[in-house]
């Protein structure tokens, strides 16, 4: 008898309870974007583009638009998502966010911590959406802005990040939980990514826009946002945020480098290339006595991709001089990017504050309030040595057998 | 310690060899008593057959003495009976009188096989099995000549557990065409072979077989007593035993091991196992039998061990896939849709778009059809089974999804889930996963993951209270033994496999003494 109701037991709580959580996907969109700008009347306006599936499906491809927008003011972010549904006819679900566009007058003025709480709140959001600060335009024209390869706007950038990053190192690769930390570390300042619309939005929008070759508008990745504390205080240009990259975590990059030595005979026009191919960094931030030091060790990896000066590459000592002339061009730019940022703005991108707070925590202890100060004031010393493992499938360049006479 | 005092610590075993023919029409009623008079047992035994047609009982004369030959016609070869028995020489001036029965035998059939029937049950028990029997006025047992054979089915191929290396030949539905395949194979004294009759009405022969120098006694002992305890009215199918053997019959996993092929019952044997053979059956039992037997085909052994080992391991992953990859999609689609990837999730969505059901009740119609084709396939006539395969095909495969009741994703689900519950060389294996499949689907439709660890768990505590024949289902395993390893995930090579699986206690525990792993000769001397 007891067995028999605890059978039934069972059996009423797995209809009573089961699938409260459960919803069809055809009942459901899947947000791919979500764009922040400042409301009008209200203090955000929010935007987001789900997807249309019917419109991707690989076996009817129906002429349509890929995302749809819908946008709506409001005080907090999960107010106006839960009230999406004026407009929307399905459930919005979050998760497969791919990116999300700050208006940088939101970042500047509002500071982006109050919405980063509820985003990072929310079980739904995931931690692999890209953050990025919108310039110019305002941040809900991008996800409308159509491309013909990635059909979906948001996939589309977020691919192109993750392109780039691995290709060249042009992306902070910084996500939701590391912007946060970021903000609350006293020994680090977060960066995020930029993006700019070149070209007309207003046509981007059209899915007729697929139809050209060249596309009338196109979202461009530029260089990292650097924040204090949670609002946006500048830019880096993209040549600085690889230089930055470099000393953080780079893949891969491609450096081009002058055949002559820095300055003197700048007027010939020869450069070699370098692709890097594996990189290791090690920061480290110590003081000595009074004066704040940081110290950069590089050790690259890379091949020769291109050679336009006259040097015999059969020759070890070639590569020896080339590897010096690089290490120190690579030198020279990260000690040009990292005293930029000292100077500009003031704040520790790098994670030196976090490396001191690692080697010497007395010390940062003692200067973790003014860390931001100490960054701007200390030493710069960067170790760079690019060591060129092979020269592509070719030795010797055929430049260099060409006749002496016609090159003069 | 040993087996039995590990396994069966109830049980007494109570030993006793019963002549089978003796009792064998106890409860029937049949007297049990052979007349000296002729006529009285005539008279009996016609009274015992009248109305069958095929009953014979022939008045003949051997010397002086009146005899009489009673058999059934359908049971024995007419021709040869005509030979060997009604044509004997009619010699009526003998001088010498064959005195007894033993005499006569010798006289008139020195050529034929024969046995003694000292009572009127062993009488009718040798007509019913096709013997001839000669009951002779006056003496006190009847001669059963066994004049040969009734048709049978000749040995063919395995139809179920087909292979490609390895001998091609499959047990019949005849028990000693059966036993003889084994003897064949097995050349050793010690192979034993314990027969007795099962089923009040149908009287079925079936064999317990082992070697006795390997099989653990306390499980033979195990086995004659269950076999003992069994009353069934019919035994038609091994099928029929199996389900009175078994130590829990409220699961959906096989508990006894079935095969139609020899040499897998063979390797059986020399592990130590015990096995079963019921006549009219071409299905041979192996107790007790594990969780991962159900994963090796005898086949594993014949090819290079690395393949095998290899289909394996695939094998095990798609027990899985059959398992839990239409509740997966249940679970992923309704509740969990951060868990696919953006790219594949949009796609099922413009899949799923204007398909009209939730997407449980989508897969439990697809999953049924599909059992509905696959039963239907077995059982039509097999000038049919073309036509339902082309129908389900373009029914299934195509029409309902131009139809938009069921989405392309879900064909291939249930398709690819169909295609891997296959897998397992043994049928009733595969049927397990096909039930179980469905409660999964149910726990993913109303709990989604969570649901399916929740099942998932509930199976595995199931498997893991199994037992067979006292032996623990997932031994091997769940008691990990390192040293029994060597044949249940991966193959090892003959060389490195040289215990038997402990978990059967068995008396001789190696196979083989010496380590002989093959290596080229060592080269000869002179040769740098």
């Amino acid at each position: 008898m007891k067995k028999r109701t605890l059978i039934l037991m069972c059996i009423l709580s797995l209809t009573l309870t089961g699938c409260w959580d459960s919803t069809e996907l055809n009942d459901v969109s899947i947000v791919t974007g979500i764009a922040i700008d400042p409301g009008k009347e209200k203090r955000y306006r929010l935007t987001v583009g789900y997807v249309n599936a019917s419109m991707l499906s690989p076996q009817q491809p129906t002429e349509g638009a890929p995302v749809s927008i819908m946008s709506l003011e409001g005080n907090s972010l999960p107010e106006i998502s839960a009230r999406m549904n004026i407009g929307v006819s399905r459930k919005l679900v979050f998760s497969h966010t791919r990116a999300l566009y700050i208006n940088e007058e939101v970042a500047i003025n509002d500071g982006v911590g109050s919405f980063l709480d509820s985003l990072e709140r929310n079980p739904q959001f995931r931690n692999d959406f890209n953050i990025l600060i919108t310039k110019g335009d305002p941040a809900e024209k991008f996800p409308t802005i159509n491309d013909p390869v990635e059909k979906v706007p948001s996939l589309k950038v977020q691919k192109q990040v993750k392109s780039l990053l691995e290709g060249w190192g042009g992306d902070p690769r910084v996500r939701l939980t590391d912007f946060i930390d970021a903000i609350v570390s006293h020994g680090r300042s977060p960066v995020a990514s930029s993006v700019t619309i070149k070209g007309d939005p207003e046509k981007g929008k059209n899915v007729e826009s697929n139809m050209m070759t060249k596309a009338p508008a196109r979202i461009m990745l530029g260089g990292i946002a650097v924040f204090k504390k949670d609002k946006l205080s500048g830019y880096l240009s993209m040549e600085d945020t690889r230089n930055y990259l470099w000393t953080q975590k780079l893949e891969s990059t491609m450096v081009t480098i002058p055949c002559a030595n820095h300055g003197k005979e700048q007027k010939e026009k020869l450069f070699f290339d370098l692709a890097i191919t594996n990189n290791k960094s090690t920061i480290k931030a110590f003081y000595k006595g009074d004066q704040p030091h940081l110290k950069v060790d590089i050790y690259s990896e890379a091949r020769l991709t291109s050679m336009q000066c006259k040097e015999d590459l059969s020759k070890k000592e070639t590569y020896l001089d080339l590897e010096k002339k690089s290490s120190k061009y690579v030198k020279d730019m990260i000690v040009a990017t990292i005293k930029k940022v000292q100077n500009e703005f003031g704040l520790d991108i790098f994670g030196f504050g976090e490396a001191l707070y690692r080697q010497d925590y007395k010390k940062a202890k003692e200067v973790e309030d003014k860390w931001n100060e100490e960054f701007a004031r200390a030493d710069v010393d960067v170790n760079v040595h690019v060591a060129i493992r092979r020269s592509g499938i070719r030795g010797k360049s055929f430049l260099s057998e060409l006749p002496a006479s016609e090159e003069e | 310690m040993s087996l039995s005092d590990f396994l069966f610590k109830r049980r007494k075993n109570k030993k006793g060899n019963k002549a089978p023919e003796e009792e064998i029409f106890q409860k029937d009623n049949i007297s049990k008593e052979y007349f000296k008079s002729l006529n009285k047992n005539k008279k009996s035994l016609q009274e015992l057959f009248k109305d069958t047609f095929d009953f014979s009982c022939d008045d003949i004369k051997l010397g002086e003495s009146k005899a009489c030959v009673c058999y059934l016609g359908t049971m024995l070869n007419i021709n040869s009976l005509t030979d060997k028995v009604l044509n004997v020489p009619r010699e009526t001036s003998e001088t010498k009188n064959p005195k007894n029965i033993e005499e006569i035998r010798d006289r008139y059939f020195p050529t034929i096989a024969f046995e003694y029937a000292e009572t009127f049950h062993k009488v009718v028990w040798h007509i019913l099995n096709g013997f001839a029997v000669i009951m002779v006025d006056g003496q006190g047992k009847a001669l059963s000549l066994e004049i040969g054979n009734i048709e049978k089915r000749a040995i063919t191929e395995p139809s179920t557990q087909t292979i490609i290396r390895g001998p091609k030949e499959a047990f019949t539905e005849d028990i000693n065409t059966n036993i003889s395949l084994i003897r064949k194979r097995i050349k050793n004294p010690y192979l034993t072979f314990e027969s007795s009759y099962i089923g009040g009405d149908t009287k079925t022969t079936i064999a317990i077989g082992y070697i006795s120098t390997i099989t653990n006694e306390d499980i033979l002992n195990e086995v004659r007593e269950r076999i003992e305890k069994i009353e069934l009215g019919a035994v038609l199918d091994s099928g029929n035993i199996e389900e009175m053997i078994v130590d829990k019959s409220f699961t959906p996993f096989p508990l006894v091991f079935n095969t139609e092929r020899p040499d897998s019952i063979c390797s059986h044997l020399l592990e130590g196992k015990v096995i079963l053979i019921v006549d009219g059956s071409p299905f041979v039992l192996a107790v007790p039998s594990i969780f991962t037997d159900f994963f090796q085909s005898s086949e594993d052994y014949y090819q290079p061990f690395l393949m095998p080992s290899f289909i394996r391991i695939i094998r095990y992953m798609s027990f899985m896939i059959a398992l839990v990859l239409p509740s997966l999609y249940v679970a992923l689609s309704t509740f969990h849709q951060e868990l696919m990837p953006t790219q594949l999730l949009v796609s099922v969505q413009a899949q799923r778009e204007g398909v009209p059901f939730p997407a449980v009740i989508e897969i439990f119609m697809m999953e049924l059809t599909f059992e509905i084709m696959r039963e239907a396939g077995v059982r039509m006539p097999r000038a049919v089974g073309q036509t339902v395969s082309i129908v389900g095909a373009l029914v299934i495969g195509q029409a309902a999804v131009e139809a938009g009741l069921v989405s392309n994703v879900l064909v291939i689900i249930v398709a690819f889930t169909a295609i891997a519950s296959f897998v397992s060389p043994i049928y009733s294996f595969s049927i397990a996963t096909r039930l179980l499949r469905f409660v999964l689907i149910l726990c993913a439709a109303v709990f989604g993951l969570y649901g399916v660890l929740l099942f998932l768990i509930v199976m595995v505590i199931h498997l893991v209270s199994l037992r067979s024949f006292g032996v623990p289902y997932l031994a091997s395993v769940a008691p990990f033994k390192l040293s029994d390893q060597d044949d249940v995930f991966l193959r090892l090579p003959a060389w490195a496999n040289q215990r038997r699986p402990s978990y059967l206690f068995p008396k001789a525990p190696n196979k083989e003494k010496r380590k002989q792993r093959p290596s080229p000769p060592p080269v000869k001397g002179g040769e740098k």
